[in-house]
């Protein structure tokens, strides 16, 4: 018979076992090869950025910008400083005299797999981006609405439902090299927005025969410079290079060692200091100001031509109390914005929600500030030196940030009133952002945005009309705007519709203005003359007092000094691995 | 059945607090993706083609109905936040990474706390268990996030001996270990401190040093063995908590373990993931309660007896 100290003894030595065979297999990657490689036969680097959740460009996520930087290759790229576009899948392509139709050429390019990149790919990668439903995990997060920005004919008439037929959308392609777009109106924002992930191609036969799965390593098939052969959820990816890319002999590096931090983690330099990674951003306050202060780290900050926008956006409330125009303009007018963007490092005052690197910018599209013309309005609207104003509320999800902190107490010195910051979870900053709040709530929430340095983008694509006009909707419209989205029962296209005639309806003078004057430099065909309408609109934004700018910053990194070719750049995807190397 | 009627309740819970909770998964990632800023009025499209992923606009008790089916016949589906992955793919696949981390802690913790709790009460109330004492207290009030932080600090930042973080070999689980067993090491060691002093006090002690039994028998065969049940109540639970996975280690040392998945299904609302870790956790706790209540049959015969009579 077995005794009890026999049981135990056998337990004990089956569970140590277990636990051994545990350890061994609990999935360590492996690929922990420093950047430093030292071996002389591989040219690799480690780079340190955010999770992965998915791959797929159609999905806003860091995913999306990921495999724009080395995965996936769209028809065409970003030259090194953003300012322009260079062939990629297209060798060459041409735009027809009215400024309505492109025609890009494609390269004899392969995929991964061998088997060569068509038009068909490009066709049925739109077509998915297109049709939300339709798309590979029954998802496109969002990534169709970049598509706005690019004017595609009947792209959006599609996405919504109001037309099916796929034919009469402006993508066509003739022939397997060729892919036509036609736009609805000329948009000298077109090419550059064409290099936004969404618009990168997938291979039509593995989202076909993959399903969910196409963008496991093990079954990926990409068209870029990289290929991905190994990738552990949450903590790192290794890339190598594809050897079937067209431009394969300008790829420097072997192989790259992506290492993720996951969110929520506060952003540390220790794995950048101790030389476990060669490129990792920068962001925080803290982090930044060491770039500046210790030896060590002298010259191997990096940063993108400034790209993104610091602003406060107005939120719905019952209280009417922000419906007054010259309290909002009060408020951006005693702002202190030097103030403001001096509380973190590599940011500057703005005055204009349009970045100053997008080309022709010049300081009269933004309203610059004049305190005693804001204690005046202030006055004017019934608080004279703040008196009896309730206490206002800046919103903002994640962390507190030092610039709210700093417009709050600016607030209070140049104002006299009082301000609230309500620093949030994500789920219930959605709810106050999006929903009509209550009496006692009223104010802005902080936000950031950064894309593509272009007119068309800054004006008529971020902050567009569209996206104005709720704001300005009092509550009991707004009220009724909710209760419409809310109802179920109306097709997306019908919504849409609905949706757009209250906004209209229903929208302040000041927005109107803005929206017609953007309706206007949208249509204007000649490039300088657009430009001009494009300011006008610009400035008639500013005067809605809706958005209000604060500052303007850009992507910054750190980089180890062996690591050649890196050249950052305002939009989302940053930087591409393509001209990566190490000295 | 009280095991599967606990379950079934804290599914039900769960799904319920989740539907009450503020916000949505398509509400968050519109904000988070900056998707709000790029429509031109089509959010709502968006939005609705996120949910779809769940069947489109199905409500949410067939939902619930949907998922428990998934969870009772282990397939849950993709989680929204990680369309290409299932539910029960990522825990099958980070449970093992935290189950490691944490069964090493806990046997970490039992090394260094059983020596320690014995050696304190041998001396008891001398300077020598007063110094132990003193450092176990100190010990006990580290978070171990914050453990962690020093640890990196020490042993990465100024002395450059581990990477920072990262899940590539047996090195990563170094500090992450370190940083977990520091909390349990010092409970247990008080545990074992006051069980031992208990039994040092029994008769059958007193009767095996005056049969001149060696100080080191006398220790390990009476005294200690019989001082384990209490310390195996409590390493029950400890281990529970930390092989489900602990979000603060996970997420400082960049490890794939289930924590991150737990919390981040939380924060941004992923109803299959959230439903499916939560769960796991339960039936875990559950699991580790069990074995805790059937090897106390096993240390101590007398409850045996105590439960055929």
């Amino acid at each position: 018979m077995t005794t009890r100290r026999q049981l135990l003894q056998a337990g004990g030595v089956a569970s140590l076992a277990a636990f051994v065979a545990g350890v061994t297999g609990c999935g360590f990657s492996g690929n922990n090869q420093p950047g430093n490689d030292g071996s002389g036969s591989t040219t690799s680097l480690s780079i340190l950025g955010p999770a992965l959740p998915t791959l797929d460009p159609q999905v806003v996520s860091d995913g999306k910008w990921f495999v724009n930087r080395g995965l996936l290759e769209g028809l065409i790229v970003q030259n090194n400083d953003g300012t322009d576009v260079m062939p990629g899948m297209a060798e060459t392509w041409e735009m027809s005299e009215d400024g309505l139709t492109y025609t890009f050429h494609l390269r004899e390019a392969k995929w991964s797999d061998g088997t060569p990149v068509t038009a068909k790919d490009f066709d049925y990668t739109y077509k998915r981006l297109l049709s939300p439903s339709s798309a590979g995990a029954g998802v496109t997060l969002g990534a169709n609405t970049y598509i706005t920005s690019l004017g595609i004919k009947n792209a959006l008439k599609f996405q919504s439902g109001a037309i099916t037929d796929w034919t009469q959308v402006g993508v066509k392609t003739p022939d397997d090299k060729t892919v036509i777009i036609e736009l609805e109106i000329p948009n000298q924002g077109f090419l550059i927005s064409m290099t936004d992930g969404s618009m990168l191609p997938l291979q039509q036969k593995l989202l076909e025969e993959k399903g969910n799965e196409w963008e496991k390593p093990e079954n990926l098939v990409v068209n870029g410079p990289f290929k991905l052969t190994a990738m552990q959820p949450n903590v790192s990816a290794t890339l190598v290079k594809n050897d079937d890319y067209w431009d394969a002999a300008n790829v420097h590096l072997d192989q790259i060692n992506y290492k993720m931090s996951q969110a929520g983690a506060t952003e540390s330099l220790i794995p950048f200091t101790n030389g476990e990674v060669d490129v990792m951003p920068v962001g925080t306050a803290a982090n930044l100001i060491r770039f500046q202060n210790e030896p060590d780290l002298q010259g191997q900050l990096k940063s993108a031509k400034p790209g993104s926008i610091y602003y406060l956006a107005l939120m719905h409330s019952e209280n009417p109390i922000m419906s007054d125009i010259r309290i909002r303009e009060a408020l951006s007018l005693a702002m202190g914005r030097d103030t403001v963007a001096k509380s973190v490092p590599l940011v500057t005052p703005t005055n204009s929600l349009v970045p100053q690197s997008v080309p022709g910018w010049e300081p009269s599209v933004g309203i610059a500030e004049d305190l005693e013309k804001a204690k005046q309005l202030l006055s004017d609207a019934g608080y004279p030196g703040g008196k009896g104003f309730p206490p206002i509320t800046i919103l903002n999800g994640g962390a507190a940030s030092p610039m709210v902190q700093t417009i709050m107490s600016n607030w209070t010195a140049n104002l006299g009133i009082e301000v609230k910051n309500d620093v949030t979870e994500a789920g219930v900053y959605a709810t106050k952002r999006f929903g009509l709040n209550g009496p006692d709530y009223f104010g802005f929430y902080f936000g950031s945005f950064a894309s593509e340095l272009t007119w068309p983008k800054w004006v008529a694509s971020l902050w567009s009309p569209t996206f104005t006009k709720p704001f300005s909707l009092s509550a009991a419209d707004y009220k009724q705007y909710l209760a419409l989205q809310a109802d179920k029962d109306l097709k997306p296209a019908e919504l849409t519709n609905k949706l757009a005639e209250l906004a209209n309806a229903k929208c302040s003078e000041e927005v109107k203005t803005f929206s017609d004057l953007t309706d206007k430099a949208v249509l204007t065909a000649d490039p300088d003359e657009a430009t001009a309408a494009f300011k006008a609109a610009a400035l008639a934004r500013e005067k809605c007092f809706i958005f209000i700018p604060i500052g303007q910053g850009s992507y910054n990194f750190a980089v180890n000094k062996r690591v050649t070719g890196f050249h950052p750049r305002p939009t989302g995807d940053q930087y591409y691995y393509k001209t990566l190397g190490v000295q | 059945m009280r095991a599967i009627i606990t379950l079934w309740l804290v599914s039900l819970l769960t799904f319920v607090m989740l539907q009450l909770a503020p916000g949505s998964f398509a509400d968050i990632s519109a904000i988070t993706s900056g998707a709000t800023m790029t429509s031109q009025g089509q959010r709502d499209e968006a939005i609705s083609s996120i949910q779809s992923r769940y069947g489109d606009d199905i409500p949410a008790w067939q939902q619930y109905l949907i998922f428990m089916k998934g969870a009772v016949t282990w397939d849950m589906g993709p989680s929204y936040k990680y369309p290409s992955r299932s539910v029960e793919e990522i825990i099958s696949g980070a449970f093992p990474v935290s189950a490691s981390l944490g069964i090493l802690a806990v046997i970490v913790a039992l090394v260094i706390a059983v020596p320690i709790g014995v050696a304190a009460a041998r001396k008891r109330n001398g300077w020598l268990d007063n110094t132990l004492m003193f450092i176990v207290t100190a010990l006990h009030s580290v978070p171990n996030y914050l453990m962690g932080v020093f640890l990196i600090l020490l042993l990465v930042g100024a002395m450059h001996l581990l990477p920072s973080g990262g899940w590539d070999g047996p090195r990563n689980m170094v500090m992450p270990v370190i940083a977990l067993a520091a909390g349990p090491t010092a409970v247990l060691a008080r545990y074992v401190r006051s069980a031992v002093i208990e039994t040092l006090r029994e008769d059958y002690v007193t009767t095996a040093i005056a049969k001149g039994g060696s100080p080191v028998t006398v220790m390990t065969r009476h005294v200690l063995r019989n001082s384990l049940i209490p310390v195996v109540t409590v390493v029950g639970p400890i281990m529970a908590s930390l092989i489900s996975g602990t979000v603060f280690i996970e997420t400082l040392f960049r490890i794939p373990g289930l924590g991150t998945y737990f919390t981040g299904a939380a924060t941004s609302r992923d109803m299959p993931l959230l439903m499916g870790t939560t769960l796991f956790f339960a039936a875990i706790l559950i699991l580790t309660n069990v074995l805790v209540d059937l090897s106390y049959g096993f240390l101590d015969p007398r409850t045996r007896i105590e439960r055929t009579s």
